[in-house]
């Protein structure tokens, strides 16, 4: 493996001191001379037609500022693609969920404005809801949205090889039906926004995603030219997929801007954040698996129905993503896959780190049943079976790299799987999971990353690139590169990031690109900027650019380090001669499928995402069978996210993902009255996530597979790998009491009743 | 009707005008401008608020501020001796315990007053510590780790 300065060392990240100290600024942390307040009305019905609105009263209230519905609106629709626009931000004819936005009010303090909400009258006729996928798909169901009839906003079938024939040649076919509650992305910080409209030209705070994709998701709504909105940076306490969508509380703020010329901030509750920003789709997941009798996986059916909600958001990319994630951990020649996604009047749920995680607990689970019925080692089924390096999977994608049989042997060899799987005391079990993610989707234009490096008078360097950073560590992952190729210290580079205005454009954080394609940008823009260095050291010191190396901010002769200058002297010469360094880079991945890039919201087939990322998690139980409690022991998580660019912050990805699903696994889920339509879980007393308490011990490890296209032969982190936790802490309860697992999470009633019911080994 | 009561925040004393049901969550961020507190659940269970009062973490949500008068406070931008980071803080960069970064000012403060009060804590007593401080980005092993590491320092 080549040797490195700086990328693959344990670094302290750029943005931990101002975090430690206070001094990180999120959006509820900034303040503008004249800020107005605003606060939204919501729906508090689940399905019903808006009559009338009527403003006045609160538009007389002493301190309220302005007043907009969607009269003040150009009344378009907001959708991911152009063909699946959806949503009115402010409602126009009907509000389909409960917290559905209806109005918006800016005053002089959040406690006026909340009085104005109350004396804004609106007049609905209440329609016949829908709470469950299955009841929204029938006959006769209320229907949400008058173009989709049975309420399937998106469905995607495939269907590769002869699975029909295939099963008749399985010796085994396994088949069940799982469910999965809906849960929440939760990021610590609550949503909110800050709109600032002054001269023409938007300027908006907020936590975010993607600032390219925001910027022309307002310009839509908004009827501005995309340069007259300004996406500014800022820190942002997490996101985890919620962050994806443009929401209608900066479309709100803005207009609120807009109508009073002063800058206004609308700052959601915790508890708003829960039910009005994005879940985690709820699914009911038929999977059907055939196997040979040497182990050898050979057909797969999978009926996949995602409670989606209100609105359409990204379920098209988690539709797939059942799809064309489930084919691509194990080989599966013949493979049948039917995604719905169902409209409910609850919350809208889109895109969640977990691809989706639920669906791989259902699959891995069929994978163990088959290796029992068998006779064979879960292990030993799964590396029989698992997808390797150069391989075309059934939906026409190549996968470039894949460590997927180092992880399992990996996760086997650090869990003591050998010794301790199905031999541990009664109520100890071991189970294991694997998981995989694309980095990146085929974003069209959107795909590709672009990055200046500048070297400023004292040899130091400002790296300016669009990339996000959301919490993962992307920002110091752009310094660590830089610092790589320029030879400079990290503390000597600036970064200017995530700023529409500032910088180039970048995919932004959707599903583990920030490694793949912005690093891989600021690394070429850092190598040209290197190239100019040496050019300039080398008309000084008479020796080839190729005979040169910089090393701790000095150009020098690579056999005779003593030779040398350093890099301030270049940056001066290169002032002096008019040509100061200036380096660019851009990345742009490329299909490797012969089909091209799919078309996601065409469904045209081809390469599903750049590269693919894989792993494998061993849990550890122990469960309570008076109580049915389970308690995680360990988690053994080992991925192939091809580089480890800062080990420290890859480990944190990937044990902060496990927290997160052994929270879906054990604790969390939503629940509504189905009456009122209401959440009723939107706090965290009744939402209950892990606690320092709740976590196991962590064994972490990394397969360094060195992809082709990577930088430094990186992938990316925090989605694919890891995402097999689920799957093995109900792989483990099985081998610890004998129950099957079906329905998410496991509580420890479920549980208990089921140990009870006599499912349990030897009950 | 206002109420003019005098704070000792990180040493210093502030005078303000508040009114009685304002939280000292929300006297510090608005009108101290002390923003390194951060508003979470502000119902007094994700912890993202903690601040120390007279040594003792509590959420400042779920204390009014002039219930606060004649304590000593402390926030997160009183823990660094200037540019010298506490040696929590320090851990806290050096182990990687700090992602999002939502979670760290509340975080930290809650480990430094187990530091005062038990100098060489447990594995257990650590999370015990910080149990009231909800964290979704790290899995809490990295900010175990940062915090065993403050003790040993």
């Amino acid at each position: 493996m080549a040797e490195y300065k700086v990328v693959g060392k344990r670094v302290p990240r750029t943005d931990s001191v101002p975090k430690a100290t206070g001094v990180a600024r999120f959006t509820a942390d900034i303040s503008l001379p004249r800020m107005l307040y605003g606060k939204i009305l919501r729906s508090p019905h689940p399905h019903a037609r808006v009559l009338s609105i009527d403003t006045s009263r609160a538009e007389k209230l002493p301190g309220v500022r302005a007043v907009v519905t969607a009269a003040d609106t150009m009344k378009r629709k907001y959708g991911l693609f152009a063909n699946t626009r959806d949503q009115h931000f402010l409602a126009v004819e009907k509000v389909r969920y409960v917290g559905d936005e209806v109005a918006a009010v800016a005053a002089v303090d959040e406690d006026v404005a909340e009085e104005a909400l109350d004396l804004i009258r609106v007049e609905y006729e209440v329609l016949p809801a829908v709470f469950d996928s299955m009841e929204a798909m029938g006959e006769g169901a209320p229907q949400l949205h008058d173009h989709v009839e049975h309420n399937v906003g998106w469905a995607l079938e495939l269907t590769e090889g002869n699975p029909e024939e295939a099963f008749g040649r399985c010796a085994h076919v396994i088949e069940d039906r799982f469910f999965s509650e809906k849960i929440s992305h939760v990021p610590m910080e609550p949503y909110g926004a800050l709109a600032s409209f002054e001269s023409g030209k938007l300027h908006i705070w907020v936590p975010n995603m993607a600032p390219f994709t925001k910027r022309k998701g307002l310009s839509n709504m908004l009827g501005l030219p995309v340069p007259m909105v300004r996406l500014h940076h800022v820190t942002i306490g997490g996101a985890f997929g919620s962050r994806s969508d443009t929401y209608p509380m900066e479309f709100s703020a803005a207009l609120l801007s807009m109508k009073t010329g002063r800058p206004v901030r609308i700052q959601c509750t915790q508890e708003e954040t829960m039910f009005v920003t994005r879940m985690m789709h709820g699914a009911i997941m038929d999977v059907k698996m055939g196997f040979l009798e040497d182990g050898t996986l050979l057909a797969g059916d999978i009926r996949f129905i995602l409670d989606g909600g209100a609105y359409l958001s990204s379920g098209v990319m988690a539709t797939n993503a059942g799809g064309h994630h489930h084919s691509a951990t194990y080989r599966m020649p013949n493979f049948k896959y039917e995604g719905l996604r169902v409209y409910t009047n609850k919350t809208t749920c889109n895109m969640h780190r977990n691809h989706p995680s639920n669906l791989t607990m259902a699959l891995e689970q069929i994978m163990d049943r088959a290796a029992e019925a068998i006779g064979m080692d879960p292990l030993d089924i799964r590396l029989k079976n698992a997808i390797k390096a150069n391989e075309t999977l059934a939906n026409e994608s190549v996968v470039s790299s894949c460590g997927l049989s180092e992880c399992l042997t990996g996760a086997a060899q650090a869990s003591g799987w050998k010794a301790k799987r199905g031999k541990l005391a009664r109520g100890r079990g071991i189970g294991m999971g694997c998981g995989v993610c694309t980095s990146g989707f085929p974003l069209g234009m959107r795909l590709g990353s672009a990055a200046f490096v500048k070297l400023n008078e004292d040899g130091s360097a400002t790296v300016t690139t669009g990339a996000i950073d959301n919490g993962q560590g992307n920002e110091s992952m752009m310094v660590q590169v830089a610092a790589e190729e320029l030879g400079i210290a990290m503390k000597d580079i600036a970064l200017v990031n995530g700023d529409t205005e500032l910088t180039p454009q970048d995919p932004g954080t959707y599903s583990m690109t920030a490694t793949f394609v912005s690093a891989n940008a600021v690394r070429l823009a850092g190598a040209d900027a290197r190239r100019q260095i040496l050019q300039i050291a080398s008309d000084r010191m008479e020796v080839r650019p190729e005979e040169l190396d910089i090393t701790d901010g000095r150009v020098h002769v690579k056999e005779k380090p003593e030779m040398g200058i350093p890099v301030e002297d270049v940056a001066r010469l290169s002032l002096l001669a008019g040509t100061p360094v200036m380096g660019r880079g851009a990345f742009m991945p490329k299909p490797r499928s012969p089909k091209g890039w799919a078309d996601l919201a065409r469904k045209k087939p081809g390469q599903q995402g750049p590269t693919y990322t894989f792993g494998t998690s061993v849990a550890e139980v122990e469960v309570d069978e008076e109580t049915g409690k389970v308690n995680v022991l360990k988690l053994t998580l080992v991925d192939d996210m091809g580089f480890a660019i800062n080990p420290m912050a890859v480990e944190g990805q990937m044990e902060g993902f496990a927290e997160m699903l052994l929270g879906q696994a054990l604790y969390e889920e939503h629940h509504w009255d189905t009456k009122t339509g209401a959440l009723l879980t939107p706090l965290f007393d009744d939402y209950r996530m892990p606690t320092a308490l709740d976590i196991p011990t962590f064994e972490t490890h990394f397969v360094e597979t060195i992809d082709p296209d990577g930088p430094y032969g990186g992938k990316d982190v925090g989605i694919g790998g890891t995402g097999g936790v689920i799957a093995a802490i109900v792989n483990a309860i099985y081998d610890a009491v004998g129950v099957r697992v079906k329905s998410l999470p496991v509580s420890p009633e479920s549980l208990l009743e089921a140990i009870r019911k006599g499912e349990g080994r030897g009950a | 009707m206002k109420h003019s009561i005098e704070l000792k925040v990180n040493g210093e004393i502030y005078e303000v005008d508040v009114e009685p049901r304002r939280t000292l969550l929300e006297v510090l961020r608005e009108n101290l401008g002390l923003t390194g507190t951060k508003k979470g659940c502000d119902d007094g269970n994700c912890g993202t608020c903690t601040v120390l009062v007279d040594g003792s973490p509590m959420n400042s949500c779920l204390l009014l501020a002039v219930e606060a008068q004649g304590r000593e406070i402390e926030t997160i931008e009183g823990v660094a001796k200037g540019e010298e980071l506490h040696p929590v803080q320090k851990a806290f960069v050096e182990h990687g315990a700090i992602q999002c970064g939502f979670c760290t000012p509340g975080m930290i403060l809650s480990a430094k007053a187990l530091l005062e009060r038990e100098p060489h804590p447990s594995d257990d007593e650590v999370k015990r510590a910080i149990a009231g401080n909800l964290c979704r980005c790290t899995g809490y092993a990295k900010i175990i780790e940062a915090v065993r590491a403050a003790a040993g320092s």
